[in-house]
């Protein structure tokens, strides 16, 4: 967005105030398009891997062989639903809170970096307001969960509490350990730290060249750990199985969205889907090297064709590991709710305090791998 | 910091505040807490201290209200309904602090008024915070007490809500 405005400004002679607003509509809107058609193609590709996992077709009827267009009819069918609420709901909260957990999901996506020049909102914070602003789709779910007035969707809905509540500790304790290593919260620049050259000059004239700390999760044992644990916690924060008990189908109905139907119980979906493309996304940037595509080699490229080149490196990565979501789906059983506390307290927030403390040392004595050795 | 995002998020913690205390419900006015809270966020935001709004987010929005909602939401649907009568007099004795900070507060908008018109571009905060924090002569002791006050607290709790033997 803040490259936009100068642009309107010098090419087409705009006014600074409306070159703002208008870059920060058009910013707005393409969030908004870009999460409708994540959730469109994030939804086929789980029906079709799960079809693989299950040894069915999955589906195959609607747009061509590979039912492309599945999930488009789906979408036309929840808009012409009749919005329902429940007589005995509380009828106010019912009908904000679909757009109350939206908006977490919504607000984390303006801080994504998706190349270095396309960014909704660059932010010093970055890493930081992504973890802080997920917990805004907490209080939609909360919300729905109680006004429904349905005990199966209260048990949800306090499910999620719980289960955010624990694991958002391990996860931002996960982020810090790169943090600590880049010594930065701004996702570009987390991002930069992965391809700097060994001689400190990021821009350099050749488009090759050999980057000196290469991707964070494999910079040192212990941010692979963090990456590791990162990546757990954040199953746990989108609802993903084997985490996925504020929904339980077997025991809890549907959970928290028990009682909606048509485009609220939609804004619920696109809620859900887009949580997990941002925990891949911020995944992708800060472990796996964001747009570069190799570990230690890095590209330096620039324009129309580079910035859409890092695009379709940043846009696979987050693909792919939305894609181990959805295999760890189909893979895992669900867990016991004491299990999943027993998960976050016992286990993962004793393991990513003492990656930060390792992490810690390490940079002290400046070693990577093993003390003395390299 | 531009009017319209000041008057947007301020108007945000003032509509949020006021429905917190006029709320019949104990679940509205949580609920209310939450837009209060984000308000201040968004205040803290404009204001430069963009560190402040994302700890406000993260420990008030994140954590705190979503406590306060789950204790709230065990307890039966119209069990914690108030009635507005029943505020009347905690209301009378509030009058004193409200105008004591209003006069406060009018008195900070006069300074407001003589402040030089160009004010210097807000800077990253959160480096200079951390330094702060971890410099001996700055504000090294009291962080370390504090953060003794909330290890002393985490075993409390930890202790309070232990397992016990069957006697």
């Amino acid at each position: 967005m803040d490259s936009l405005v100068p642009f309107l400004e010098g090419a087409w002679g705009w006014a600074t105030s409306s070159a703002f607003t208008f870059s920060m509509i058009l910013s707005v809107l393409g969030v908004v398009a870009f999460i409708s058609v994540w959730a469109m193609f994030a939804v086929w590709l789980e029906r079709k891997a799960s079809a693989d996992f299950q040894v069915r077709l999955g589906p195959n009827r609607v747009g061509g062989r590979f039912g492309l267009l599945q999930t488009l009819a789906d979408g036309l069918k929840l808009a012409f639903k009749e919005d329902l609420i429940p007589r005995d709901s509380d009828k106010f909260l019912f009908a904000v809170a679909p757009a109350v957990a939206f908006c977490g999901a919504f607000a984390a996506f303006a801080a994504l970096p998706f190349t270095p020049a396309i960014t909704a909102l660059d932010i010093n914070l970055g890493v930081f307001f992504i973890v802080a602003v997920t917990a805004i789709g907490v209080i939609g779910v909360l919300m729905a969960g109680w006004s429904s007035n349905n005990k199966w969707s209260l048990y949800g809905a306090m499910r999620e509490a719980a289960q955010l509540i624990s694991y958002e500790i391990p996860s931002a304790l996960a982020l810090m350990v790169p943090v600590l290593v880049t010594g930065s919260l701004n996702l570009k620049e987390i991002v930069g730290f992965q391809c700097l050259p060994s001689d400190g000059v990021l821009d350099k004239e050749g488009l090759v060249y050999l980057s000196d700390h290469g991707w964070l999760a494999f910079y040192s044992p212990w941010t692979f750990v963090a990456f590791i644990v990162y990546y757990i916690a954040s199953l746990a924060e989108c609802k993903r199985a084997p985490f996925d008990l504020p929904e339980a189908e077997s025991e809890l109905v549907s959970g928290f969205h028990t009682e909606y139907s048509g485009m609220r119980f939609s804004f619920f979906f696109l809620e859900e889907y887009g949580m997990m493309f941002v925990v891949s996304a911020v995944a992708a940037l800060v472990f796996l090297g964001g747009w570069q595509p190799l570990p230690f080699i890095s590209l330096n490229m620039g324009g129309f064709l580079g910035n859409l080149f890092f695009l379709g490196v940043f846009l696979a990565k987050s693909v792919f590991l939305l894609w181990v979501q959805i295999w760890l789906r189909w893979t895992l059983p669900r867990m016991r709710v004491d299990q999943v506390m027993v998960m976050g307290y016992k286990y993962l927030i004793p393991i990513s305090l003492f990656a930060l403390l390792m992490m810690a040392v390490y940079e002290h004595w400046g070693v990577r791998y093993l003390p003395g050795l390299f | 910091m531009d009017s319209f995002s000041f008057w947007f998020f301020g108007g945000c913690a003032l509509v949020g505040a006021t429905l917190v205390a006029l709320m019949p419900r104990l679940v509205h006015s949580a609920f209310s807490l939450v837009l209060a809270l984000i308000g201040v966020a968004g205040l803290y935001w404009g204001l430069g201290a963009d560190f402040l709004g994302g700890v406000q987010l993260l420990v008030y929005v994140g954590g705190i209200t979503i406590l306060f909602i789950y204790g709230i939401m065990l307890t039966p649907r119209d069990a914690t309904r108030t009635k507005l009568t029943a505020l009347l007099f905690p209301g009378l004795i509030a009058v004193v602090p409200v105008a004591v900070m209003l006069h406060l507060a009018w008195q900070g908008l006069a300074v407001a008024f003589h402040a030089p018109a160009e004010l210097a571009e807000p800077q990253p905060t959160v480096d200079a915070i951390g330094r702060a924090f971890l410099t001996r002569d700055q504000y090294l002791i009291p962080f370390e007490l504090a953060s003794l006050v909330l290890l002393a607290a985490l075993v409390g709790a930890v202790f309070l809500a232990r397992r016990r033997k069957e006697s």
